[in-house]
């Protein structure tokens, strides 16, 4: 009972006007600078946090949690308007996010991003109110041999389940590995594949590659067949139009209460964070919800699952943060620098030491988010004006923000060269038929994959028996092998209704 | 063209399964060596890529014809590359984008010109003022 | 209602501009001018290279610097921007820098992996590329184990690892990096055949060493200090050649009798190569300001574990000889020096 004495109490202070207006300014600029393509939350938020340096500790707080949940809110617009994710969670979100924009419904997609991740949000930091320093306890339980197996059912369901033959997807899934494996090996230390080149010794960039895979081959896209955008600068989409009937609410609320809880565990787990969580809620959406078949078409569920996770995860990367002092995500970690500007000191103790500074954080995130919904809500009618502008203005303009987007991920003009290939190339990917976001989930996995493998093999002495006798572990692999296995056997049984 | 991306997944996918072997060495001590994934991966993409290309030759599936026009945005990324080293990489956008829209798009010279400028500075408010990202200045840089 | 969200937005908007305002002046400069060096006047704006990724170590120490030097004004009426060119182990950034002119305006911030990167990759740009300025601080590691193990000190941990040789993992972050070259220094000069494990970050070894899955882990002291003090794990000694004040308790290799097992990592500052004297002393006088500022000791270096040791110009010069060759020595000793 005591914490929820601390939690009103935190409650009451954030809720100081003064207070609100930070949180406002700062779910406000996190959105902003969240939607620009190029920076992205890990970025937004170190781009940020100096703002907060001049306020008061609790103000300077409460705004760092607007910041960091406007990120997260903020890198689902450009998915949705312009199929630029703004990061790697965000990868899911345009699949079904663009798919409506393109059938007219962006409001509709932008309201149900905005609704499943309050929906996310909220249920992930419910979780860690109540259970932060038990659930952090069981994810320092996962290992390096959990994580490969993870990992492995995580490449098998992405590679399974996207395009119409398994092989476009597989066979895209491990493009991107290989495109992973360029620069300097994780484990040994020697450089693979940069034939000398210095930009290449820390490996390709990811953003660069996301703006180049989606946003300028989409633009390519827009030259070779313009009349797939008439949808743009067409008539105004109406906030009426645009909110969600009751039918696409109930499909919405339970894929993002779903992926929020799943999606909260996933973040809690060391170094996965939201990009796992995000694609693994995505393909159990496609499995068990009804309109399943139709994910990436263009369905509200799709949208819900992913946003609803992602954001699930960015709360429960907070668990090992505040109740071990361990960040789960660079995010976290810019987090915690701003933190501890503020006399926070992570560790063990800190939820029995410094409980009034724990609640009232949480107490801000609960803000935060709120404050956030209010904020996309309102901007939601601006932001679809964008879809006013006919393709051939549009086209020129897709194109310098993502000559700028790639370039600012590092400052480097090597950048944009990356992100122009990577855009041809994905153009003859999708006229071939090749799904591109498994492509990029393995790209973002595999150096994670790596590391943890050598680790398993060095911790067992060697022997791979480790990847069978750890349960956790050994469940994964089997769920693996089923995922696999069941649409085989179930063809080889019944071929007739498989082929429905 | 119909199989051009097995045809080269195959290649890249062989020869990251040579270099793996031969150079990086799959096993290094009591765990994996430098070229473990790279025989793993490329070893899975050649084997789908060769079943992916079977079934296709089977199907007799044709791709459709290369557009020409694709071409075009890839050469106003050159033209905003080669301007980058005169003008600035912001400034060469502009200019890339005001061609575009007046030759490609065949817009107004005044309407042309009002959206390079608002996206200008649009751009320049949030990427360099806002968020303070360096971009490269140019010759044009230098002289000022 | 519209008008009420009208209302919203706009607040919003003045107030984030405002706060703009604010963290750009904290980054800029100041008024006054009060450089020592009169012979030596910038000829521009200050570009400061940050060859790591914003959020990071090296980033953090270019960004406090700027700040103190914009708060006291000691750039006269030019500004400093911070520009993060990440990539390679910080071959990416030395490349950049290399090609700026050497008149004072770029600086660039300067690690031992700089020193390392060109070493175990064979190519890139190495230190004698470019010009020394002076060093600011240096960064401690420790060792540390769980506070539940059956060895508790050096010598008990060493024992142990005789006994069970290439049986010990230990963890650090990266390959290659200054965290591999402290396990190196165990292995080398106290006769044990440890396993080293690389993570991506100092929070994940923790992680993985609170979890059970390694054995030890090196750690900076900012990284370990929360779990020391909580008792989840125990630092066995600290590298450096003198206890860290932040954690008075913690003995030192050199004090428990292995001498060789000795380790820091500098953090300085470097320029294009080819800088003139007057250049280099200008910079050395603003930096030997900064790092007498509270915002520096305290906020930096005392929150993040560090040591200060300023060594300016010509001295710096040799001391970075002297560290190159012993980095030379343990890669050498590790087979991670390129062919």
């Amino acid at each position: 009972m005591e914490n929820f004495a601390f939690l009103f109490q935190g409650f009451s202070v954030a809720l100081l006007p003064a207070n609100i207006l930070a949180a406002l300014a700062g779910a406000f600029m996190g959105i902003v600078v969240g939607a620009m393509p190029g920076i992205g939350s890990l970025a937004g938020c170190s781009l940020l946090l100096p703002l907060t340096f001049h306020m008061n500790p609790t103000t300077g707080i409460i705004m760092l949690a607007g910041i960091y949940y406007g990120n997260m809110y903020g890198g689902a617009f450009s998915a949705i308007l312009l199929n630029i994710p703004g990061d790697a969670p965000a990868v899911m979100t345009a699949l079904d996010g663009y798919a409506m924009t393109k059938k007219g419904k962006a409001g509709k997609a932008l309201f149900a991003a905005n609704f499943a991740s309050f929906l996310g949000g909220t249920i992930g930091i419910i979780i860690l109110t109540v259970l932060a320093p038990t659930l952090a306890k069981v994810g320092l339980k996962f290992g390096p041999a959990e994580m490969v197996s993870l990992l492995l059912l995580a490449f098998c369901s992405i590679g399974w389940m996207m395009g119409e033959d398994p092989k476009y997807g597989l066979i895209s899934t491990f493009l991107g590995a290989m495109l992973a494996l360029v620069g300097m090996d994780p484990v040994n230390g020697q450089l693979r594949f940069t034939g000398g080149n210095v930009n290449l010794y820390s490996g390709l960039t990811f953003i660069p590659i996301v703006i180049g895979m989606f946003g300028f081959s989409q633009v390519i896209e827009m030259m070779t067949n313009r009349a797939e955008f008439n949808f743009l600068g067409g008539e105004k989409l109406t906030i009426k139009g645009s909110l969600l009937t009751k039918e696409e609410i109930k499909g919405v609320a339970p894929n993002a209460v779903r992926s929020g809880l799943l999606g909260c565990f996933i973040g809690i787990l060391p170094g996965a964070g939201a990009t796992i969580a995000s694609f693994l809620c995505y393909m159990t959406g496609k499995k068990v919800s009804k309109r399943g078949k139709d994910f990436g078409t263009g369905v509200v569920q799709g949208i819900a699952c992913s946003e609803g996770a992602n954001n699930a995860a960015a709360a429960g990367a907070f668990a090992p943060l505040l109740s071990l002092g361990l960040p789960g995500s660079g995010t976290a970690a810019v987090l915690l620098g701003g933190l501890m500007m503020w006399g926070l000191q992570p560790g063990p103790r800190l939820f029995t030491e410094q409980a009034d500074f724990c609640w009232g954080l949480l107490a801000s995130m609960y803000i935060g988010n709120v404050i956030c919904i209010i904020i996309a809500i309102a901007v939601i009618p601006f932001l679809t004006k964008i879809l006013k502008v006919p393709a051939g203005i549009m086209a020129p303009i897709i194109m310098t923000l993502c000559v700028v987007g790639a370039y600012a991920a590092n400052n480097n003009i090597f950048d944009v060269y990356v992100m122009i290939i990577a855009g041809f190339v994905a153009y003859f990917l999708n006229k071939s038929k090749y799904p591109i976001a498994p492509l990029l989930l393995a790209f973002v996995l595999t150096s994670t994959l790596e590391t943890a493998l050598s680790q398993a093999f060095k911790i067992n002495g060697g022997s791979p028996s480790i990847f069978f006798t750890k349960p956790i572990s050994l469940g994964l692999l089997i769920a693996m092998l089923l995922l696999i296995l069941v649409p085989v056997i179930a063809k080889k049984v019944n071929p007739k209704k498989a082929a429905e | 063209m119909t199989y051009i991306v097995e045809i080269v997944s195959i290649i890249a996918g062989i020869a990251y399964m040579l270099t793996g072997i031969l150079r990086y060495g799959i096993w290094k001590g009591i765990s994996i060596g430098g070229g473990f994934m790279p025989l793993l991966c490329g070893g899975l993409v050649t084997l789908f890529s060769v079943l992916m290309l079977i079934s296709k030759i089977k199907k007799g599936e044709k791709a459709e014809k290369f557009d020409k026009k694709a071409l075009i945005p890839v050469g106003a990324m050159i033209a905003i590359l080669l301007c980058n080293y005169l003008v600035s990489l912001l400034g060469a956008c502009i200019v890339v984008a005001f061609l575009w829209l007046k030759f490609i798009e065949k817009y107004s010279v005044r309407k042309s010109l009002l959206v390079s400028v608002i996206m200008f500075a649009a751009v320049y408010g949030i990427f360099r003022l806002w968020l303070n990202v360096p971009f490269p200045e140019g010759l044009l840089g230098e002289l000022l | 209602m519209k008008k009420f969200l009208a209302l919203l937005m706009a607040t919003a908007m003045t107030l984030s501009l405002a706060a703009c305002g604010s963290g750009n002046n904290s980054t800029g400069s100041g008024s006054a001018s009060s450089s020592g060096a009169e012979t030596f006047a910038l000829s521009g704006d200050v570009e400061f290279v940050c060859p790591f990724s914003a959020g990071g170590g090296s980033d953090l120490y270019a960004r406090t610097a700027a700040n103190v030097m914009g708060k006291l004004g000691l750039l006269g009426n030019r500004s400093i921007t911070i520009n993060n060119k990440t990539g390679g182990g910080g071959a990416v950034g030395d490349a950049y820098t290399v090609t700026k002119k050497p008149d004072g305006t770029t600086i660039t911030t300067y690690v031992s992996a700089q020193i390392t990167s060109p070493m175990i990759t064979g190519n890139g740009i190495t230190y004698k590329d470019l010009t020394p300025i002076c060093n600011l601080a240096m960064d401690e590691y420790t060792i540390g184990v769980l506070s539940t193990a059956e060895y508790q000190t050096v010598d008990e941990f060493i024992a142990y690892a005789k006994e069970h040789p290439g049986k010990i993992t230990v963890g650090g972050s990266g390959s290659g990096t200054e965290d591999e070259v402290c396990t190196g220094l165990i292995e080398l000069y106290c006769g044990v055949d440890l396993e080293y494990i690389a993570y991506d970050s100092s929070a994940e070894v923790m992680t993985a060493m609170l979890g059970g899955h390694i054995d030890a882990g090196i750690y900076n002291p900012n990284e370990a200090i929360s779990q020391y003090e909580a008792g989840e794990c125990t630092l066995l000694a600290a590298f450096g050649p003198e206890r860290i004040s932040v954690l008075p308790d913690v003995p030192t290799f050199t004090e428990l009798g292995y001498k060789d097992v000795q380790f820091q990592q500098f953090r300085g500052i470097f320029g294009p190569g080819g800088m003139s004297e007057e250049s280099v002393d200008y910079w050395c006088d603003v930096f030997s300001k900064v790092i007498e500022d509270e915002d520096w000791t305290q906020g930096y270096l005392a929150n993040n574990g560090l040591t200060s040791k300023f060594i300016p110009g010509a001295e710096f010069s040799t001391f970075i000889d002297e560290e190159a060759a012993k980095y030379e020595a343990v890669l050498n000793a590790l087979g991670l020096l390129a062919q």
